[in-house]
């Protein structure tokens, strides 16, 4: 076990997880047998790996630490695990000071292709290693997050579980979000449970390092000092992230380091009151009235580049430009779509959203418009009395086949189209910026084509058919730019 | 040489001479001095924009590198810094952008800049191992089997960002900018992926990006996870936009002293239309003016008389001919021919063509003189109309492609300027007449200077603006009720001394301006040697830069007669009405694709058949002749993307392209 002024140390320096320190320490120590596999869960930001490898290093135990997030494949893995082992190892063997201490033979260790080529690996590499000072010697290899592993082979959680009871004196320690107990293929492996933080564990921990109300102190005020700066701040702050925590982050940032982030992210604007002398720094109810938007708004808890409620109203783009302190870009803004181009949108839209069925009401010259909305409203209620129709706007768009199109494109158009290939390449334009998708057999070869093998489809085959890839509200607003009320052209519309 | 394995092949001439007539002939004959005219002429001006379009973005390659400078704030807290650089639907101001940014960032410090294209990274493993190889190729030191040695744990896999860390440790590198290009078209997920690896490197690798949004952010942020964004920091950027581009890219192009040529008003009215309705490209801009220099050059036999230092010798005979067959100098030798010893004139330019010569270069100085005072004003008008409040904003390409069509004179836009120059207050107009006396040359000047003077004299102890006495601001309606009639009448209220000393100034710069105006404004067709300034040809422009290939191949396959000219396959030669144009000496495929046009959307195989071998007519024994011909035509159909074949019923076809879209 540990000293207890270790433990002490330990347990300042990381608060609120007391009884996992205790554990970890027990199942590592140096002294005592270690179990060769063993697990740690728990949910992001609850300090699993920060207090595994304070503990390891409190207790002098060489390990190995790899984040599987850095890894682009399972091989990409393994070879690191090889090369931080390596590394790991060397260093202790330096450390020990040990007469002779030779360079590992990297010669030996060079290709780690697969789950098996690491345990030889790791058997070489741990056999002048272990029994240098008996048996007691250990080391540990601590992969995070391993279940979130990128293109991991399936034997890979199997396999690292059981490096430990083939080769002596190696330990794995693998941190898992969830304890998946049929991944490791064995029974009684220890599990310690790291439980993402209380509420008045958050505020425990963030309290330790307070937010300064005045960014710098007021220099005309002599009466305020630092010290009374610092009080004020200790006072407020613990109180300001309660609130927080009841009104925003109880229900959506529950994790410590979004809890931190959402707090962060509305602290200047909860005290600017108090920065601007309207009340004072111990006037918390009065603060928390002020800043009743605040909290009952989404403003604190978007991580966007851009608001989420950006289009819908000005007010909340405003405070989400001044919170986040991003540049909100201007809804119209100068880059404007070439004309053709947004004509195309909105007939790639109604062919989308209408039932080719219809076309010959909505889209012939010879319609009358009232005749046609009447029409299109009398068979949408017939069709609604028999069974409820979910509304076509609410349904992902249908794919269309690209005539349709064209002639959707002409009958929208009071003027003739010219009929030159621009009209298409302002098409293939589209398709690249993903407004418009083909579906179907042909996404694949354009798929294909995109990943840059060989063009094998034509982007313009006419067997092929589209969608569009945008909403109504976008699409409307292209319309509206270029005269265009889609909304008369729509079939079911209220 | 045979008993070498390898040896080395010397090319004992550049290039192979074709075998054509090497002395052309007739007005061809100044075609290597027209060349010259072209290779000395086209790339001065195409610098002259190229110059002028690098600094277009040079205010948001600021913004984007101090963004850069401090990104090690950002990534100090964890965050990935990410400029999002808002670009527009063009490609072509994302590239240069790109180019005066990562020239800007390497110059000035230790930066990095990679840019990634969709193409070539579909997937994270990819994308690593593409960044690492031009990260590496980029900086000056070393290859990738350097690389391989430098670091201390074994081998490395190619897409391990270990080794861009190790790379970096020995430069000293401040930002690796990892630029998308085109950021729409790559997968959400790859570059959730991306910005989820990078983050876990920011601490080692001074990672930033930026991303290109062709169309809005909300759109681009939509596909990345809300997992990713946390661990980002971004920040808006907006370059010029396209259409702003344009208008200043033409207008290098026409404005300036060394302009030899202008593009026409229906050349440049199709160029900028396309450019509204379709793309907005500058490097199209380009190209066309490149393709009207060229076609002027090659085509014309006159453009020599552009060259500045042309000697008479150097043309040849048959060109003067030429020169008095123009319609500009048919018009000017009958306007001559009515002022005094005008027959004289007009006698030795027929008969001389030294005289011609001299008199042809002088025509075509002035006609360049004219021109580009036209243009000049065009421009003086457009700067006017920006400084008046309240007039409509106008573009300037609309109003150069109006003067060009000699249609400016007395037109709206300038009325609209004349109108509200007589009502401008005070306060503005000191700015125009500083535009007008800029613009204007040495000429003339006298008295615009007077006008500034006394203006300033008369609002130097003035602080509020005076007012002319046009201006309705002072104006009150008064109604009279006489015998039950309403009687309006408008009534002045006094103006002051100043006012009206005021007043009288802006009538004299107005009147000034007028007389301005009309001087300018002239038809091009009017000047004389216009065809050699102004090049206006439409159609080439529109063959070369407008294809309409589906276009093509209907009318080929419709009326095969167009394209192949033959007498069997004319239209009339039947005896019958245009209409029923099917004949059997047609193309088979051209036959069947009338057979196919008239038919509903599911055709039935055998009735084309049935229908096919009617028209062709042949009798029993030709029959597998006509069917192979059949057949084969339907696989052509199938192969151009007509036909399918159709699942809905057996032996048939669904019809799949309607002529004419």
């Amino acid at each position: 076990m540990l000293p207890e002024e270790l433990f002490e140390t330990l347990n300042e320096q990381f608060r609120c997880r007391e009884s996992q320190i205790r554990q970890l320490s027990a199942l590592y120590s140096p002294w005592f047998p270690s179990p060769p596999t063993a697990v740690i869960h728990g949910l992001p930001s609850t300090g699993k790996s920060s207090i595994i490898s304070a503990v390891l290093d409190v207790n002098d135990i060489p390990h190995a630490l790899v984040d599987s997030a850095q890894c682009v494949t399972g091989r990409h893995l393994l070879e690191r695990i090889t090369g931080a082992c390596v590394a790991a190892i060397e260093a202790a063997k330096l450390g020990s000071d040990d007469e002779d201490a030779v360079e590992v033979d990297r010669q030996m260790v060079e290709r780690t292709e697969n789950i098996s080529a690491l345990a030889v690996n790791l058997t070489m590499l741990m056999d002048g290693y272990g029994e240098q000072k008996g048996a007691s010697r250990k080391f540990v290899l601590v992969v995070d997050g391993v279940d979130k592993q990128r293109e991991a082979p399936p034997t890979l959680i199997a396999g690292l579980a059981r490096l430990g009871e083939m080769i002596p004196g190696f330990h794995t320690l693998l941190i898992l979000h969830r304890p998946l107990p049929h991944l490791l293929h064995i029974s009684a492996v220890p599990h310690i449970h790291f439980p993402p933080y209380t509420r008045a564990q958050c505020i425990h921990i963030l309290s330790r390092y307070p937010r300064a109300i005045f960014p710098e102190l007021p220099e005309d005020d002599e009466d305020y000092t630092a010290e009374e700066a610092a009080q004020d701040n200790e006072w407020l702050w613990p109180r300001y992230l309660g609130l927080i925590w009841d009104a925003l982050a109880r229900g959506a940032a529950r994790d410590l380091s979004e809890f931190e982030a959402v707090a962060e992210r509305l602290w200047a604007r909860f005290v600017q009151p108090i920065v601007d002398g309207e009340l004072g720094t111990r006037d918390f109810s009065r603060l928390v009235i002020r800043a009743r938007p605040l909290m009952q708004g989404e403003v604190g808890l978007s991580d966007g580049w851009v608001s989420a409620g950006a289009g819908s109203g000005t007010t909340s783009k405003s405070t989400a430009a001044q919170i986040t302190g991003k540049g909100v870009e201007d809804a119209n803004s100068p880059h404007d779509l070439p004309y053709f181009t947004k004509v195309l949108l909105c007939a790639a839209y109604l062919a989308s959203y209408n039932p080719a069925r219809q076309d010959p009401i909505y889209f012939m010259k010879t319609a009358d418009k009232k005749k046609r909305q009447r029409k299109a409203s009398a068979t949408t209620l017939a069709k609604a009395s028999k069974h409820k129709k979910i509304p076509r706007q609410l349904l992902p768009p249908s794919p269309f086949q690209l005539d349709r199109l064209l002639a959707i494109l002409r009958a929208l158009l009071p003027h003739s189209v010219p009929q030159t290939a621009d009209l298409l390449t302002t098409l293939a334009t589209l398709v690249s910026l993903r407004l418009l998708l083909r579906s179907g057999a042909a996404a694949s070869t354009s798929a294909s084509a995109s990943a840059g093998t060989t063009a094998a489809g034509d982007v313009l085959d006419g067997a092929g058919k589209w969608r569009v890839n945008f909403g109504w509200e976008y699409a409307n607003a292209l319309g509206r730019s270029v005269g265009l009320e889609l909304a008369e052209w729509l079939a079911g519309g209220e | 040489m045979e008993h070498e394995v390898a040896y080395r092949f010397k090319a004992t001439q550049s290039r192979p001479v074709k075998r054509r007539r090497v002395l052309p002939g007739g007005l061809q004959t100044s075609w290597a001095t027209r060349k010259r005219a072209y290779d000395e002429l086209w790339p001065a001006q195409r610098n002259r924009i190229q110059t002028a379009l690098d600094h277009v973005n040079h205010e948001t390659v600021d913004g984007v590198s101090h963004f850069a400078f401090q990104a090690q704030d950002v990534r100090r807290s964890g965050k990935v810094p990410v400029a999002l650089v808002i670009t527009g639907s063009s490609i072509t101001s994302w590239t240069s952008f790109l180019g005066s940014l990562s020239d800007r960032l390497t110059s000035s410090r230790a930066n990095l800049v990679v840019s990634l294209r969709s193409g070539e990274s579909p997937n994270l493993k990819t994308l690593l191992r593409v960044l690492i190889a031009k990260a590496s190729a980029g900086g000056d030191s070393g290859n990738e089997d350097e690389t391989l040695l430098h670091h201390n744990t074994g081998r490395l896999l190619n897409y391990d960002l270990q080794l861009l860390e190790d790379l970096l440790r020995e430069r000293a590198t401040e930002n690796v900018v990892i630029a998308f290009e085109e950021s729409e078209t790559f997968d959400g997920a790859l570059l959730s992926d991306t910005i989820n690896l990078i983050s876990s490197w920011v601490d080692r690798i001074p990672f930033m990006i930026i991303f290109s949004v062709a169309t809005t952010l909300e759109n681009l942020q939509h596909r990345i996870s809300r997992g990713s964004l946390r661990h980002t920091e971004g920040r808006t950027f907006s370059i010029a936009p396209a259409s702003e581009v344009l208008e200043l890219a033409l207008d290098i192009a026409v404005r300036g002293d060394s302009i030899p040529l202008w593009v026409g008003c229906s050349v440049s009215n199709m160029i900028m239309a396309r450019q509204k309705d379709y793309f907005q490209c500058t490097d199209l801009l380009i190209d066309s003016l490149q393709y009207a220099y060229m076609s002027h050059f090659y085509a014309n036999p006159l453009s020599i008389f552009l060259l500045e230092d042309l000697q008479y010798a150097a043309v040849p005979r048959d060109h003067f001919e030429a020169l008095r067959n123009l319609g500009s100098f048919r018009r000017h030798v009958e306007s001559i021919l009515e002022i005094e010893n005008g027959a004289d004139v007009v006698r030795a330019l027929l008969e001389s063509d030294e005289r011609l010569f001299q008199y042809a270069r002088d025509g075509v100085s002035r006609a360049r003189a004219l021109v580009k005072g036209l243009v000049a004003a065009v421009h003086l008008l457009h700067t006017l109309r920006s400084h008046v409040p309240r007039l409509d904003h106008i573009t300037l390409s609309s109003l150069y492609i109006r003067g060009l069509a000699g249609e400016l004179n007395l037109s709206p836009p300038v009325r609209e300027l004349l109108l509200s120059i007589k009502m401008v207050p005070s306060n503005v107009l000191p700015r125009l007449l500083e535009e007008v006396l800029r613009h204007s040359s040495n000429n003339s000047d006298l008295a615009l200077v007077e006008l500034q003077q006394r203006l300033k004299t008369l609002t130097s102890c003035r602080t509020a603006p005076l007012r002319s006495h046009h201006d309705t601001h002072g104006e009150t309606i008064r109604t009279t009720i006489v015998a039950q009639k309403v009687e309006l009448s408008k009534q002045k209220s006094r103006i002051s001394e100043d006012d009206s000393a005021y007043s009288e100034i802006v009538d004299q710069f107005h009147d000034y301006l007028e007389r301005h105006f009309m001087r300018t404004f002239l038809r091009p067709e009017n000047i004389f040697m216009h065809e050699i300034v102004i090049y206006d040809l439409k159609s080439p422009h529109r063959d070369v830069f407008m294809p309409r290939p589906r276009f093509a191949i209907e009318r080929a396959l419709s009326l095969p007669h167009d394209y192949l000219d033959c007498s069997c396959c004319h239209p009339t030669a039947g005896g019958s009405n245009l209409e029923n144009t099917l004949s059997a000496s047609q193309p088979a495929t051209s036959i069947l694709y009338q057979l196919y046009m008239e038919s509903g959307p599911l055709i039935n195989v055998a009735d084309l058949w049935l229908a096919f071998d009617a028209v062709v007519g042949g009798t029993n024994n030709q029959e597998a002749a006509v069917m192979t011909q059949f057949q084969r035509a339907l696989a052509e159909l199938r192969y151009l993307g007509m036909i399918r074949p159709s699942r809905r019923k057996a032996d048939h076809v669904t019809k799949v392209s309607w002529k004419g879209l």
